[in-house]
């Protein structure tokens, strides 16, 4: 029988800034926010510069329920997550997708750097965008993850959930870790959860069969 | 031996007899088929179909009767980290057996192909599988096949171009045979990591494919778009092998729903599209291709037409080459010759310089970069590979391979994912072979720079003699015209009179009498002379009006852009002026003089609301000029204006960045009124002494600069004692500043326990003051809790804080 979990490495995330998200993110109100062109202008070179210090990477790891008991979710050869609200999330699914993504330590040396330089708006210009970017690049693993499974016949929802959220407790934070093996991607964890290089996240989705009424994702 | 060699090319005599009078059929799916006939989810199909041989042997015989000229080996999954899943070793046993099954199923008159799939894995620079351990894993595989009498080869459902590439050169490395490579594109058009169709067929072609398409992912209707898409840029035969629809699940099995005749009608439209070579992937079954091939019938396809093409590739993007298009810059910067920076970080492994390079000439408007990291005592050859790799994910331009080095080459052109440009190729002896020969192998185009090993030719004629020799020799190896693109050599002006005169004749020659393209190398004409750009500049635009296709520059260089566009436009290649319109409407417009009516105060509070860094201290001098008294500037101009700030960012007219950058013009404008400023440096120690820090565990501190950044601009006394402060250092230095109020901040519900700790420790400790917290899960009820006031950014903290003191 097949060996337990399947990976998906991305060696290189390539994909157009979300400008609407980082500017949303930096706290722009369509309609209400009047900005001067310089200033966009300048905004605008930050975003694009900060893609030259962006090294998107990421993992899917899908890995089959074995059994939901209580709060319980028992994995193949994983362990168990506890969360009644993760329990809801994968409802009709027979695998988790666990994702994982980071900017990589480029950009957080950069940003670093412009605090230390005191150059406060570039870096919360660039930290906005490295924070979209890995977010963006867990929706690109996802659709990625999609275009295989639909030859099998099945595909990942399109809510996904991460530790924090709910009752889904931070302290879950380590055994995704390891379930990603992170490491891969040159992310660290920190005794208080915390991933290194900053701009790193993880989030988990359910993986479904396709019914007679699904559309392909 | 002779037999052998004839026994080995049996497939690819078979296939190009047919191809010149009817479609090629292949078989259709054989997974599906297993699982039909009683294979369980999750079982490796390839041992399944051994320890089930009568069941492979009844569906190869079934297509084999349905009027597939191909049957595929059942070896899709047959390779070293597929069988690895199911805990299988013996990669050349069962390929063998399994090659052996299904010529047993048909007997001599069928080809059979040995079926090649996917690792799984993507393979360097995208994922974690060194490219050499990719084509040796399928070399493995390919071997086990061949040593099966496979008549051909294919190579499908490839998602990643890099692991075709793999594939591709294993394949060719060990065997003769006929290689057809299909792709898997989803309805987007694009592969796993974003490489389209064209740039796909032009990557693979030039590597030596027999033939290319796709397969599986999308049913026939995406693929007809795929197969004209590609059609004008195949000099190989294509092929399509559409899945039967789309999976659905049905009695909890993945069924496909399209019917035999709408499959076959799709079939019919791929016929006319341009596909070559018909087949099926999942779901297809025997009479899915009887039905193709009787809808088909003997009707002759459309043969490749195109013979030679001049276009580079990267691993997502496909770059043109030819006289009637715009003039080609290449990005010169990538290259340590003369820069002591960049040969700095190449020494010491670093390549963020590199990085930034190639994003900033993509940005200006560089179609292709130039990649040399020639530094004397570094692996050049490991500092290509990281180079490329580093590249792949800065940068979707195709690359030129630029070294003196035939190793550094060899190993860039083996690893790149594209098709690449190598620059250059001379005509000295021992290398002009060698590197021709390695171009060659791996499709790439090249430059040819007209010098001997007797050295430079110092006339027009000379030089016409060399590119003579030059392209002679290489049509020996394949090349056509348009795989070759001509250097014109340009030398110095201050050196060779005649160096200018010389480059323009040998442009105007290739590209009129030999149709040849023409790259030149566009600083070299004016090395020693002053002003240089100048003589850049008026050169290139002669050497355009002689039908120069690519320039060797600086895309940074204004003049060149400037004189490029607006050749290009002159020349014809520029339709409808788009181009040129949309370059020279976006110039920087001439400052308007109104903004010298305005009164100099009036300047600095503009400058502070519309976060003007760069020139506020010229707008306080002027201002300062007028007499206005200092005390004055700030408490009439400068508050003012900050607070203005503030409320138009509470009121959300203004974002962060607009807030922070007033905050810091502000910041600005203080530093350098400090020395002015006594009285107000008085005023300033009136304003309490605020610590700010980032609790222990936490390294997020870009919320808690912006607080300490506006805390200052309204004149408080902040110490700021950074990210990840221990709960004791916090007091320790509480108890020596004596604070009004200690602000803390963390981002995750882990950390934000320490807030409670430090509040604790304080009052055990004796600190008598006000404590603010914020942060992203911090909110009021938990601040509260703690015995703390709450603040949700910088401007709300001000505001508690002056709240507080009055």
């Amino acid at each position: 029988m097949r060996l337990s979990k399947e990976f998906l490495f991305l060696g290189f995330i390539k994909i157009e800034p979300p400008w609407e998200r980082i500017y949303r993110r930096l706290g722009y109100k369509e309609g209400v926010t009047k900005i001067i062109p310089s200033q966009k202008k300048e905004i605008d070179e930050y975003i694009n510069l900060s893609l030259s210090y962006i090294d998107l990477k990421g993992l899917g790891v899908s890995v089959p329920i074995k059994k939901i008991n209580g709060s319980k979710i028992f994995l193949e050869q994983e362990g168990f997550l506890e969360s009644r609200d993760l329990i809801k999330l994968l409802k009709g699914c027979d695998e988790i997708l666990f994702m994982g993504a980071t900017a990589g330590r480029k950009i957080i040396e950069v940003i670093q750097s412009d605090l230390r330089g005191e150059d406060l708006m570039r870096a919360v210009v660039l930290d906005a965008v490295a924070s979209e970017m890995v977010d963006a690049s867990l929706d690109c693993i996802r659709l990625q993850i999609n275009n295989i499974l639909a030859n099998r016949g099945k595909y990942v929802i399109n809510k996904r959930f991460s530790c924090g959220y709910g009752d889904f407790s931070l302290q879950n934070q380590k055994q995704i870790f390891h379930i990603l093996e992170m490491e891969r991607l040159g992310v660290n964890i920190t005794d208080t959860y915390f991933l290194i290089p900053e701009k790193s996240v993880t989030a988990l989705s359910g993986i479904k069969r396709l019914n007679k009424n699904s559309k392909k994702i | 031996m002779v037999k052998k060699i004839a026994m080995k090319n049996k497939g690819r005599r078979k296939i190009e007899d047919i191809l010149k009078r009817r479609v090629l059929f292949l078989d259709g799916a054989t997974g599906t088929e297993l699982q039909k006939k009683g294979m369980p989810q999750g079982v490796c199909p390839q041992e399944w179909a051994l320890n089930n041989p009568k069941v492979l042997e009844e569906i190869h015989y079934a297509y084999y009767k349905a009027g597939a000229d191909v049957i595929l080996t059942n070896t899709f999954g047959g390779n070293r980290v597929k069988l690895g899943e199911f805990g299988i070793n013996d990669v050349v046993g069962i390929n063998q057996e399994l090659v052996y099954l299904a010529k047993k199923s048909v007997g001599e008159d069928c080809i059979i192909a040995g079926d090649i799939g996917s690792t799984g894995k993507l393979v360097e620079p995208f994922g974690e599988l060194y490219f050499e351990e990719a084509v040796n894993i399928f070399k493995e595989q390919i071997k086990a096949l061949v040593k099966g009498g496979v008549d051909i080869l294919i190579i499908e459902t490839m998602i990643d171009i890099q692991e075709a590439r793999a594939a591709l050169i294993a394949a060719k490395e060990v065997s003769s045979l006929f290689t057809i490579v299909t792709m898997s594109f989803d309805d987007k058009g694009c592969t796993l990591n974003g490489t389209d169709p064209i740039t796909a067929l032009i990557t693979i072609q030039s590597l030596g494919a027999d033939a290319f398409g796709c397969n599986c992912s999308t049913g026939p209707k995406e693929m007809i778009e795929y197969i004209k898409a590609m059609k004008p840029y195949a000099k190989v035969p294509l092929v399509a092998k559409p899945n039967a629809g789309m999976p659905k699940l049905v009695n909890e099995r993945t069924v496909y729903d399209m019917d035999v005749d709408l499959f076959s009608s799709f079939g019919r439209e791929l016929f006319y599209a341009g596909a070559n070579i018909l087949g099926g992937c999942c779901g297809t079954t025997p009479q899915h291709i009887y039905k193709l091939r009787k809808t088909i019938k003997n009707k002759r396809p459309v043969i490749p037409k195109v013979k030679e093409i001049s276009a580079l590739t990267s691993y997502s993007k496909t770059v043109f080459i030819d006289n009637n298009s715009p003039l080609i810059i290449v990005g010169e910067e990538i290259n340590p010759t003369g820069k002591s920076y960049l040969q700095k970080e190449l020494r010491e492994g670093k390549f963020s310089v590199i990085r930034q390079m190639a994003k900033e000439q993509e940005d200006k408007g560089a179609q292709l970069l130039d990649v040399n990291v020639c530094v004397p005592g570094i692996d050049e050859v490991d500092t290509m590979r990281k180079t490329i790799n580093l590249l792949c994910a800065v940068t979707r331009l195709p690359l030129v391979i630029d070294s003196a080095k035939v190793e550094v080459i060899e190993k860039a052109l083996r690893l790149y994912p594209g098709r690449a440009l190598i620059n250059s190729l001379t005509a000295e002896k021992h290398k002009f072979k060698k590197l021709l020969s390695l171009a060659s192998k791996y499709g790439a185009m090249f430059i040819a720079l007209p010098i001997t090993d007797k050295g430079l030719p110092h006339t027009f004629s000379q030089r016409k003699n060399i590119i003579n020799r030059m392209i002679k020799e290489a049509f020996r190896y394949g090349f056509t015209y348009k795989d070759i693109i001509v250097d014109a050599l340009t030398l110095a002006v201050s050196t060779y009179e005649n160096a200018g005169k010389d480059v323009l004749e040998t442009i105007e020659w290739c590209s009129q009498k030999l149709k040849l393209n023409t790259i030149i190398g566009l600083s070299n004409i004016s090395f020693g002379l002053p002003q240089r750009n100048w003589l850049n500049a008026t050169f290139l635009a002669m050497t355009q009006a002689k039908g120069l296709c690519l320039v060797i520059g600086n895309p940074k260089s204004l003049e060149l852009i400037n004189v490029k566009i607006s050749a290009d436009l002159l020349l014809g290649k520029d339709k409808d002026a788009k181009i040129f319109l949309k370059h020279f409407s976006e110039r920087p417009k001439i400052k308007s003089k109104l903004t010298d009516t305005i009164q100099p105060k009036q300047k600095v509070s503009n400058a502070i609301v519309e976060g003007d860094r760069d020139n506020i201290i010229d707008l306080l001098k002027e201002a300062i000029n007028t007499g206005i008294e200092i005390d004055k500037l700030m408490e009439d101009i400068m508050i003012p204006a900050i607070r203005y700030v503030g409320e138009l960012f509470e009121k959300k007219e203004y974002f962060l960045p607009q807030l922070i950058a007033s905050a810091q013009t502000m910041e600005k404008a203080f530093e350098y009124l400090k020395p002015h400023l006594e009285i107000r440096d008085r005023e300033h120690s009136k304003k309490p002494t605020i610590i700010i820090a980032t609790v222990k565990g936490d390294v997020h501190d870009i919320g808690k600069n912006i607080v300490a950044l506006l805390l200052r601009n309204y004149g408080f006394n902040v110490i700021d004692l950074g990210k990840d402060v221990p709960n004791e250092k916090i007091v320790r230095e509480a108890k020596y500043y004596k604070p009004f109020i200690i602000g803390l901040s963390a981002l995750m519900t882990t950390t934000m326990v320490r807030m409670k700790e430090v509040i604790e420790l304080a009052k055990k400790e004796g600190v008598n003051c006000h404590f603010i917290v914020g942060g992203a899960v911090v909110n009021l009820n938990y601040a509260k809790s703690i015995g703390a006031f709450y603040a949700k950014d910088g401007i709300s903290a001000v505001k508690v804080i002056e709240d507080l003191i009055s």
